[in-house]
């Protein structure tokens, strides 16, 4: 601010002053517009203009198509009465008018009346009241009041009488002019019948077409206030409540603002974000289980429920591809402030368990039971606590009988390689890994195995061997016949076949190959005679094979060799490493001194077997398998239970670049378990020490998925699907089936039945178990179960036995009571249908349709997918009502089935009497097991 | 890049605040440093540092981020406003040097109109912060970050920038000295500056020559140990309450070695070679004597070698003097322990964790 000589003394320079106000003044105005705009524009205002334009063309589209529809036919017969109306009214013009003026003159003066007579009214009842009062206090004027009261009751009693009269003339009035143009209106009105969908799409089309209140007027700042028509959509969804900490706070999903598309049928190719939701019937429909009302959308895909703009929804994108088209197209980036990004599409299936928690299997999600199923499977439960999930049975087999049955030397290549040995195998892979492969490591990893071994052979308590048959010889190549059809592929891969994806169920027990390098004949010929004998917490059932059979078996197994694996040696013992690294254990709860003399007054056995024992708790080997000494074992491993709900940061992700994500974690952790040591300057008790399992990327994700799903539950209460009534019930059953690997043989509620796909004849597969509790008596089942009994000679296949309890047998049976399409329940036949004349009638019934042709008994030629049940079982094991709707339509039980239907006479009629028939024959089938 | 190494290294606390004070007693004395054109090369170049800087991702994620932006805006105006006094200080030594007469030739002596000398400025100002607002707060979005989490502290954990300068005191001191102890004797001397400064010179006007001391004591005080310490603060501070060079990437992981020592183990363990005593007064004795040294014999002695307390003794009469003396030293503590924490790795003068007291 110079200061110049001026007239009237100022202190500044007013012209300078000037033009700084007027800069700052136009500055301050234009900002102030800025900030207006700013405001104003949206990014979801685009979206929804982009969606009026969608909807405009579509509903232009929609008229033309639906002015196509019309039957030229019909409209120019409504167009031709349309004219006919017209010409008539025409004709009468002149009385219609006359009409219509009558009308008109008739409607002002009903006007008039009916105001005449309100009004009458109100003064009337203005008068009762000061009658009333005047009379009340006994006021002289009384009198004259009571007779005007009655002077207005005349008048209004008049002028009601008078409205009357002038509301019949109307109405008679009125018919005359109806009766003029009855017809063009009905004309009229038929046509809009005809085009009632095109005047529909018309109407939607004048609301949202451009015109100048539309596009100029509706939105802009200040007036939106009034009808607008871009406007955030939500809903507000009470019952499922976001937890920010320190407050929950109910969903308030915005999502719809832009997924303008997301509920209605038609949208499917629309362009992103229009897009109809897939599986419309089970989600987002109102009609479906999930109605997008009462579940909003935010509860299964994460994501920010309140956030209004494609970044600040915490949208994620799938992968690398569309990451860099949405920086492209959205400005995308991550959000870095919501700790719960949405989820990358092919992970929504983990919101599933929020709600559907607790089963076995989750409807409908696939994928989340393809990863749950790989997490029972390869036994993560055996290190990591997943709660609900803790009393599954071991992964692996139980190691007490591991002296009985191996040699040391194959236990160490086993456990430095196991799938060197088994290529299928569950087992990872704890050695040699990125993080202990340098040649320090190489030699310690060595020595570790080495001491493990010496530690399980030194508790392990086998059980005694039997020894073999004298007098009978094996054969391997009946013994291969054996194993291919009496029912072993069920849960094991036989040597030659490579494991198919789509066949889960077969990978149930382990490969057959390899174990002559592994075992000899007689614990194999032992292991088949009587598995729980030998190992009583296996799974593996008794097939009831006979000596011969048993040692057919033997000889076939024990020559399938591994001759690779059986070529290895065993390096020599490194005793000065192996002494370090017992010091280094026993450092850690003692000094150095009193671990040096510990270790001097141990031997060399003993120094093996403490160092075997440490290293089982480190590696936590007793998750997976019973050793003796490691029976309260605790879990190694981080507890899983709400790991889907861990924040990101506290994930360790090393030294290594990469996607800062849960999922991206947990993915990579699970290809490559020690990665996150890479790089790290790391004790050799402080490594990471997940092992490997070889998954596939395939199976990684499933993996990832289910893990995803282990989240914290708290806001999801009030939606949790809960099981009532028989389907807990059910839920006990699915457990059973599950640990047994049923599936593995049988198709169960349209699932499994791997074996079955092994035979090219169906007839020689193992039954598909479809219905089941409506068509076996429970008794039977209980029965079948605990002792199986052969039903249908001509397989070769065999319901093994597997020494249920009595607890285990009935869990299965009401399971399968329990998921019979009529909920199975005890049946009887009534004893006045068992007439003697019915039997008779069923008999006839019975050698007219030749039943006997399939139903046969003993040796057959016939061919064995035609061969059938013997129907002497009938009586004792099936229900009769089911004998009764099996008879009548046996495709609607049994799809694909051979039994054919006799009671049909072409399409969907019965012949005429065969309910009759039906029973009569049932009642003589009923007696058959009866002599 | 090797000058961005070179001002990262140079930013570390020790040589950034060692600097800073060199820079400051050189310059601040130097009056014709204070004209107009080297205050243009010197804006300049602090504009030029900062837009150089912009480029390094590091530098331009600290610098930009919404709640750093107004501290950035501070430093250029505190910059501003202390060469603006300096340079009417500058101006009004001269005048005064040559004999001349300040109130006459000083045109804000003058009187004028309330409307429109004193209005019509407030209006633009007005006009001029309201739409620098409307258009910071449309450019710059307003910090919002995740939904605080109890289990899940921000690290680093900043204070208010207004206290960034206690907090980075926290580093050097005890929580109660940093604190508390401090903080008040901030207060106490702020209060007490009237009653202080009997100086008559330089009211209503900006001078440095006729009050010396107090402008080079208060500004070092203001300047350096308050406004230095929250750039420092702001920052060079990150994950951890580590140092990072402003061009250095906020590492979550890094590790420093804390190896600081008390000075009862320096004297007891390192040199006197015996283990520290047990009871308290007699292990800590040295640190006592030096503290008790510190604030009463040191005030004596520099009233009897240095003429220039010596003055102002006599200037101030005995209680101010004493008592200017006593928050003086306290000021001068800070510096003090920081050099000594910079050098010898020194943690504590006097340790009595026993009552939770050090020094």
């Amino acid at each position: 601010m110079e200061n110049r000589r001026e007239p009237i003394d100022h202190a500044f320079n007013f012209k300078k002053l000037n033009v700084f106000f007027a800069v700052s003044s136009i500055l301050m105005f234009l900002f102030f517009v800025a900030a207006v705009v700013d405001d104003h524009t949206r990014g979801w205002k685009r979206t929804q203009l982009d969606w009026r334009e969608l909807e405009i063309e579509r509903t232009r589209a929609g008229i033309q198509e639906a002015e196509a529809k019309v039957d030229a036919a019909r409209r120019a017969e409504v167009e031709a009465r349309l004219e006919e109306g017209e010409a008539k009214i025409a004709q009468q013009e002149h009385d219609l008018g006359a009409v219509e003026q009558e009308i008109a003159d008739l409607g002002a003066e009903t006007y008039r009346a009916d105001q005449k007579g309100r009004f009458t009214k109100a003064t009337l009842d203005a008068a009762k009241y000061v009658y009333e009062e005047a009379a009340a206090h006994g006021l002289p004027k009384a009198a004259d009041l009571g007779r005007r009261v009655e002077t207005l009751k005349g008048a209004l009693a008049q002028a009601i009488l008078d409205l009357d009269g002038l509301n019949a003339r109307a109405a008679e009035a009125e018919s005359r002019r109806s009766a003029i143009t009855a017809e063009r209106d009905a004309a009229r009105t038929a046509m809009g019948e005809l085009y009632v969908d095109r005047d529909r799409l018309e109407r939607k089309l004048q609301r949202i077409d451009h015109n100048f209140v539309n596009d100029w007027f509706r939105d802009r700042p200040l007036v939106d206030f009034i009808a607008p028509s871009l406007k955030v959509n939500q809903i507000v969804v009470d019952d499922l409540k976001n937890d920010i900490n320190y407050l929950t706070i109910p969903r308030v999903d915005r999502c719809t603002t832009c997924h303008l598309g997301i509920e209605k049928k038609g949208y499917e190719v629309a362009p992103q974000p229009f897009r109809t939701h897939p599986r419309l019937d089970v989600f987002v429909d109102g009609n479906s289980p999930h109605p997008i009302d009462s579940f909003g959308c935010t509860v299964c895909h994460l994501g920010r429920d309140r956030g209004t703009s494609f970044v600040n929804a915490a949208h994620t994108p799938s992968d690398e591809e569309e990451a860099k088209r949405w920086e492209e197209e959205h400005g995308w980036e991550k959000m870095h402030h919501w700790e719960e990004p949405m989820f990358p599409s092919r992970y929504v299936e983990a919101s599933c368990a929020q709600c559907h928690s607790g089963v076995v299997d989750v409807p409908g999600a696939d994928r989340l039971n393809h990863g749950l199923f790989l997490i029972e499977t390869f036994g993560c439960g055996g290190c990591h606590k997943i709660q609900g999930r803790e009393n599954l049975p071991k992964a692996g087999p139980s190691l007490r009988g591991l002296s009985g049955k191996t040699t040391r030397d194959w236990a160490f290549h086993w456990i430095k390689d196991p799938k060197g040995f088994r290529p299928t195998t569950r087992m990872p892979r704890f050695f040699d890994l990125e993080n202990t492969s340098d040649p320090y490591y190489t030699a310690r990893n060595d020595v570790e195995a080495r001491a493990i071994v010496s530690y399980l052979f030194d508790v392990g308590r086998p059980a005694a061997l039997s020894p073999l048959p004298s007098g009978l010889a094996g054969s391997a190549d009946r013994g291969k016949a054996l194993v291919a059809d009496v029912g072993c592929r069920g849960c094991h891969l036989m040597e030659g076949e490579s494991p198919d994806p789509a066949q889960r169920y077969r990978r149930f027990g382990p490969a057959l190959t390899g174990i002559g390098s592994k075992t000899t004949a007689q614990w194999v010929f032992n292991w088949v005679k009587n598995p729980k004998r030998m190992m009583p917490t296996t799974r593996m059932p008794d097939l009831r094979l006979s000596d011969q059979e048993a040692l057919d078996v033997a000889t076939y197994l024990v020559g399938l060799g591994h001759p690779e694996f059986e070529a290895r040696t065993v390096p020599a013992p490194e005793d000065t490493l192996r002494d370090a690294i017992v010091l280094e254990y026993l450092k850690v709860t003692m000094t150095d001194s009193d671990a040096r003399k510990r270790l001097a007054a141990m031997s060399t056995a003993e120094r093996e077997h403490h160092l075997g024992e440490k290293l089982i708790g480190r590696y936590g080997c007793f998750g997976c398998h019973e050793i003796d000494g490691f029976e309260e074992g605790k879990r190694i491993g981080t507890e899983l239970t709400e790991e889907g709900s861990k924040p990101v940061h506290r994930f360790d992700f090393g030294l290594i670049e990469m996607e800062e994500s849960r999922q991206a974690w947990i993915r990579q952790k699970l290809l490559n378990p020690r990665i996150y040591d890479r790089g790290k300057v790391k004790d050799p008790q402080e490594k990471l020490r997940m092992p490997d399992f070889g998954f596939t990327e395939e199976e990684a994700d499933a993996i990832t998925l289910a893990i995803l799903s282990l989240r914290k539950r708290e806001m999801t209460e009030a939606k949790w699907a809960a099981l009532h009534g028989e389907e807990v019930v059910a839920e006990a059953g699915w457990r059973s089936v599950r640990n047994h690997n049923c599936r593995g043989c049988h198709e169960i509620e349209g699932e499994g039945g791997d074996l079955r796909a092994l035979f090219e004849d169906p007839g020689l597969a193992p039954p598909i178990l479809m219905g089941e509790g409506d068509r076996v008596q429970a008794e039977w089942l209980f029965d079948f179960l605990k002792k199986p009994t052969t039903i249908r000679p001509w397989v070769t296949v065999r319901m093994p036995t597997f020494h249920f309890t009595d607890e285990e047998a009935d869990e299965l049976v009401r399971y399968f009571t329990a998921t019979a399409p009529t909920g199975g329940g005890f049946q009887v036949v009534p004893r006045e249908s068992l007439t003697t004349a019915s039997v008779a009638h069923g008999k006839q019934i019975f050698e007219a349709y030749k039943c006997i042709q399939c139903h046969q008994v003993g040796e057959t030629t016939r061919d064995p997918a035609d061969l059938a049940p013997d129907l002497t079982l009938a009586s004792t094991r099936l229900r009769p009502g089911w004998i009764g709707d099996w008879l009548k339509d046996p495709q609607v039980l049994m799809p694909n089935t051979r039994m054919p239907s006799y009671f049909y006479s072409g399409g969907d009629r019965l012949i005429d009497d065969a309910d009759e028939q039906i029973v009569d024959l049932r009642n003589y089938v009923w007696t058959l097991g009866r002599r | 890049m090797f000058i961005k190494d070179v001002i990262n290294l140079l930013a570390a606390p020790q040589w950034f605040i060692t600097l800073s004070v060199v820079v400051f007693f050189l310059t601040l004395p130097i009056q014709r440093l204070w004209t107009g054109r080297n205050a243009i090369v010197l804006f300049l170049g602090m504009f030029a540092f900062l837009f150089l800087s912009m480029r390094d991702p590091n530098f331009n994620l600290i610098v930009t981020k919404p709640d750093n932006v107004p501290i950035v805006g501070m430093l250029f105006l505190v910059a501003f406003f202390l060469w603006f006094s300096l340079w009417q200080a500058k101006r009004n030594d001269e005048i005064v040097a040559r004999g001349g007469d300040l109130k006459a030739e000083i045109e804000s002596n003058k009187k004028v109109f309330v409307w429109p000398d004193l209005l019509y400025i407030e209006f633009i100002c007005l006009i001029a912060l309201t739409f620098v607002l409307v258009a910071w707060s449309i450019l710059i979005r307003a910090p919002l970050e995740e939904p605080a989490n109890p289990t899940d502290s921000p690290n680093p954990s900043k204070a208010p920038w207004y206290f960034l300068g206690l907090q980075e005191m926290l580093v050097y001191f005890d929580p109660w000295l940093a604190g508390v102890v401090f903080p008040s004797f901030i207060i106490i001397g702020l209060m007490a500056l009237p009653f202080l400064d009997k100086n008559p010179k330089g009211n209503g006007y900006y001078t440095f020559r006729e009050r010396p001391f107090a402008i080079i004591v208060f500004n070092f005080g203001f300047v350096i140990l308050w406004v230095l310490l929250i750039l420092l603060g702001t920052f060079l501070r990150g994950p951890n309450w580590n140092f990072f060079g402003p061009y250095e990437y906020w590492d979550v992981h890094k590790l420093e070695p804390l190896v600081n020592v008390n000075l009862s183990e320096i004297v007891w363990v390192e040199w006197l070679n015996s283990g520290l005593p047990s009871n308290w007064f007699l292990r800590e004795v040295w640190g006592i004597v030096i503290v008790l040294g510190y604030f009463m014999a040191l005030p004596p002695l520099l009233v009897k070698k240095m003429r220039f307390f010596r003055s102002l003794l006599e200037q101030m009469g005995t209680l101010r003097f004493y008592f200017m003396i006593f928050l003086f030293l306290v000021m001068v503590a800070l510096p003090v322990k920081m050099y000594l924490r910079w050098l010898i790795n020194l943690k504590y003068i006097v340790a009595i964790p026993e009552i939770f007291f050090n020094i």
